[in-house]
Order: structure tokens, then sequence, then C-alpha cells
């Protein structure tokens, strides 16, 4: 079998990966697909320990599940936001909107 | 803990019922969106709002009439554990309903003059309002974390509401970036702190052996260490404790200034009831050493807010920094844990909340006239709102912590904590700040009473609407001020969680 160390070294790197996208990418859709990728992340992360740890018992499972449903609605609004801005400004580069000090 | 004994459905669904009620009536304000064209229309989608929330906050009496019967700060657990009924619970979720019902009375006149879609407005106020509430009714992490992204998803389209201004637009997509990197953040603390204990509810984590783990010995700590920060990084984002804090300036300028209003205390005194609730509990076995960051972090952000405030012209953002150097305080409170920071911290986001709400609808008062963007449109307000004025000075004395306001007895409850827990230069950092604080209120007090008026102004006519809610929340800083007793027997039976 598996061990669970495995499964959180690939979540720790996954959210790694995530975090530094997030950070260093300018582009907003990236920077959006980064968070899923922090997020799905801690998904593992949740559904690994929940089947080590409390097998049996359904908690991080659930957390899990709770965590895509609310992903699903942040990527919505977060994609209309977005949208809204190239429309009006014609930039996706977060570090080209400077209307407001960064 | 109480045993997790199986109640009827009904008789829970009784204590949330403030919740269930807002949920509903913001549910019904999204279709009262479709429903007819009438220029009245906002007006009554405002009042709507209002009802809910007045019938939502007579619906917490079961809940309090519960509660006062018992000793303590007792726990009744609902749904299964997935919410509490408690004091300290009741206490946030009533000042949240007040903080939205008074959003929803200073926002009428900006919304129809800015032409903001008004079902959306009011509906997500109180979405939030709910996401809040979720968040201080529990003491399970799940819920938490979907009270705490209720508020946030909420927050990022009323940032990014006035769709005609670039500004609201780009204040929306910071706010939603970093906001959504915080909240990753946040749940990889959570689901490691789940991994360390196996349960996502705070009592049982709180119960943990920690000898008794998966995973045990040095492995433990920084594995909890880890999940601490993360946790602390995560809420410290909503709270725009510094270095968490980039966003905040950006988002209050740049969105629709009763939001701006509301974010500076709604969203915000829910994560650090949040934060109260899963430090003590969740994390207690590492005390010491999150004693330590909270100390730096507390600091570095009343300091940097403060001093940065000095610089600033624009209102919005003067206030984004003083709410920054606000947040500062309120974590003295967390550092000073041992000394009874929570019973502080709970004061303070109860007295802060109307004092800058009260800020925030004199901004407005200006605003209804074409002005309240900068420092100078105070420019001889005491002529020509005397009333408004007056006010104002409340608040201002009110932030400052001057004696005889609620801000006085909020910093003085945080003051005694820091020296109760031998934290005294933390007291003493914080003294300082708030004279150094003064520097940018006085600014707005001279301009109101020292400067004349600009050529030709008249009397500035105030709406209903904002009248009342500065009437109130004068009443509020007064009376917390003067007659602070029946809150702070609440809070002290209640933070001794």
């Amino acid at each position: 079998m598996i061990p669970l160390t495995f499964f959180l070294i690939l979540a720790a790197l996954l959210f790694g990966l995530g975090i530094a996208g997030a950070l260093l990418r300018t582009n907003a859709i990236r920077m959006l697909m980064c968070i899923e990728l922090m997020l799905n992340a801690v998904n593992l992360n949740l559904v690994a320990f929940s089947h080590y740890i409390t097998p049996g018992v359904f908690r991080g499972q659930v957390l899990a599940i709770f965590v895509m449903v609310v992903a699903a609605a942040e990527a919505a609004v977060g994609l209309a936001i977005i949208l809204e801005l190239t429309r009006k400004r014609k930039v996706i580069d977060v570090d080209r909107t400077t209307l407001l000090k960064w | 803990m109480p045993a997790a004994a199986a109640t009827p459905v009904m008789a829970d669904l009784r204590l949330v019922l403030p919740e269930v009620i807002l949920a509903l009536v913001a549910t019904a304000l999204l279709a009262g969106g479709f429903v007819g064209v009438g220029k009245n229309r906002a007006r009554l989608l405002a009042g709507m709002a209002l009802g809910g929330l007045v019938v939502a906050f007579l619906a917490l009496w079961p809940g309090y009439r519960e509660l006062t019967g018992a000793e303590g700060n007792n726990m009744m657990g609902l749904f299964s554990q997935m919410l509490v009924a408690d004091r300290f619970g009741l206490f946030f979720r009533a000042t949240f309903i007040a903080v939205a019902a008074m959003v929803v009375m200073y926002s009428t006149r900006y919304v129809e003059q800015h032409n903001l879609p008004a079902a959306e407005f009011y509906s997500l106020v109180l979405f939030a309002a709910v996401g809040m509430m979720l968040m201080a009714g529990s003491i399970e992490l799940i819920t938490i974390y979907i009270g705490l992204e209720l508020t946030s998803i909420s927050s990022y389209i009323l940032a990014g509401l006035m769709r005609n201004d670039p500004k609201s637009n780009e204040a929306a997509i910071k706010y939603f970036l970093t906001g959504s990197i915080a909240s990753a953040v946040f749940l990889f603390g959570i689901s490691l702190l789940y991994g360390l204990t196996g349960t996502t509810n705070l009592v049982a984590m709180w119960m943990v052996d920690p000898s008794a783990t998966a995973v045990t010995g040095p492995a433990w700590n920084v594995l909890m260490a880890v999940a601490s920060v993360f946790i602390l990084g995560g809420l410290g984002f909503k709270v725009a404790a510094v270095p968490f804090h980039m966003w905040a300036p950006d988002t209050y300028e740049g969105a629709p200034t009763p939001v701006t209003g509301f974010f500076s205390v709604g969203p915000k005194g829910a994560a650090f009831a949040a934060l109260l609730r899963i430090f003590p509990l969740g994390i207690v076995l590492l005390s010491t050493r999150w004693i330590g960051i909270m100390t730096v972090v507390a600091v570095i952000t009343m300091t940097l807010g403060n001093l940065s405030a000095l610089l600033q012209t624009n209102v919005k953002r003067m206030l984004a920094y003083s709410s920054i150097a606000q947040a500062g305080y309120i974590l003295v409170g967390f550092a000073a844990a041992a000394g009874g920071g929570a019973g502080g911290v709970m004061f303070y986001v109860v007295a802060y909340a109307f004092i800058n709400l009260g800020v925030f609808a004199v901004i407005l008062h200006l605003s209804t006239h074409g002005q309240g963007e900068t420092v100078e449109s105070f420019n001889g307000l005491a002529q020509r709102s005397p009333a408004i004025a007056a006010a104002m000075v409340v608040f201002l004395l009110g932030l400052i912590g001057v004696p005889f306001t609620s801000g006085f007895f909020a910093k003085f409850y945080i003051f005694g904590a820091a020296v109760n827990a031998g934290l005294a230069w933390l007291a003493v950092v914080m003294a300082v700040n708030s004279a150094v604080s003064v520097g940018y209120y006085y600014v707005i007090v001279r301009n109101m009473y020292l400067v004349q008026p600009p050529e030709g102004s008249g009397k500035l006519a105030v709406t209903p609407g904002l009248a009342v809610t500065i009437t109130v929340a004068t009443l509020m800083t007064l009376a917390l001020g003067l007659a602070s007793q029946p809150v702070i027997g609440w809070i002290s039976s209640s933070a001794g969680m």
C-alpha cells in the first residue's frame, strides 16, 4: 500500500506550485488556475488524511466536497470579475491595473 | 463539551432561525430584482432587507432565553455539532445583524445615486452577514470555512458592483485574487490540523492527546506550527494584518463607499471571531509559540497602519490604514490571551463596528453632495452640517480612544489584558500608536471646525437613512463608553471559553 507520506508530499508540491504561480504570475486567468491547484492540493490532503487517519469517518471527504463546491462558486465570480476587467480595460495582466496603487 | 445527543431538528432550527430568515430574505431580494421597474423599487428592496434584519434580530430571542438560564459559556451543539449556540456566538451574531442593518440604512441614497443594482446589493450584504454569523456560531472547521467563503465571495462581488467605475473593478479583482489565495492557504492549514488531530471539531481537537495521534514527537510540533501559521495567515488576510494587508488600501479606495464601510467592520469582525474560536481551542497546545507570533504581528500592524495613514489624502485610503492600525490593537488582545484578552477583543470589535460605521455614514453624507473623497471635502463641515460634524468628532475621539467613548474602554480592556499577561511594553507601544493616530484624525477635525467652507456652499441636507445611522452610531459610541456594564457582563460570561 502506498504510504500516507507520499500523498502528503505530492499535495505539498502541488500547493507549492500553486502558491508560487499565484504569487509570481501576472495573468489573472493563470492566477485563478494556480489557486485551483492550491485547492486541489488541499483536497488531496483531506482525502488522504481521511483514508489513513480516520478510516470509516468521512469528515475529510465531506470537507473536500465542500471545497469543490466553493471553488466552483469562487471561479464563477472570479471569471466574471476578470471578464469585466478585460471588457472595460482590454487588459488581463494584473500588474497593469494601476489606477489604485498596488 | 455537551454530549452529542441527537436533538430534534426543529429544536435546533429554532436556535439558527436568524440565519435561516436572512438567507431566505436574501434569496427573495434577488428574485425581487426581476419584479417591477418603478423608481421606488430600490427603496422597497432596502425596506425588505431592513425588515428581514429586524425580524432576524428578534429571532435571536429564543437563543438568548435559552442561554441566560445557563451558567458560563455553555455550548449547545446543533445539527451534530456543525453549529453551536453559546453566549460568545450570540454576541457576535447580534453584532453582525446590527452591522448589516446599519449598512442597509446608510446605503439607500448611495445605491440610488450611483445606480447600483439594488437587489444584488442588499441581497449580497445579507448573504455576507449570514456567512459572518456562521463563522461566529460554529466550533466546526467545515462550517467556519463555509461561512468564511460565503462572506468572501459576497464581498468580492460587492467590491466590484459599481460596474461603470474601473476603480471598482480593479478593487474587486485585487480583492478576489489575493482573497482566494488567502482562503486556499487557510484551507491548507485546516487540512493539516485535521490530519494531525483526526477531527475538524475544535472542542474535540482541544481534547486530543498529542501522544496518541498518528504523528507524534517533534514532527507533530513542526506540523502543528506550520498549520497554525497557515491558519493565522489566511485569517490575518481577512483582518488585514501586516504582512497580509496589501489588498486593503486598494480595495477600500476602489470599492463603493458603503461597501468599504461594511468591509472595515463586517468580514473583519467575523475573522476575529473565528480566530478567537480556533486559536484558544484548536491550537491551544502551541499557545506559547503563537502568542509570540501574535505579538510581533500586532506591533508591526499597528505601527505600519498608523504611519501610512499619516501620509494619506484620500479619506477612504486613510481609513483603510486606520483600520489596519485598529486591527493591530485588536491583535494585542490575542497576544495577551493569558490576561483575559479575548474579552477585550470582543468589546473592541463591537465598539469599533459602531464607530467606524458612523465615520462612513458621515463620508456618505458628504458623498450624497458629490464630495467625501479627500480630507479637504470636510472643510467647514461644522458650519454646513453642525450636528453631523459633532457626531464625527465623537467617532474620531472613539477611534483615538478618549474617555467617555466606547473606544476608550475597548483600548482599556486590551491594555489591562496586556499588563496582566506580563506584556506591559506592548501596552506602551499601543499607547504611543494611539498618540500617533491623533495626527491624522486631527486633520479632519481641523478641516471641519477651523477651515472655512468653500465659497457659496450652504447647509447640506441629510437623508433620513443617514440621520438614523449616525444617531445610532453616536448613541452606541457614547452608551458603550458611559454604561458598558451590561455588555461587559455578557462578555465576561462568554469569553471564558
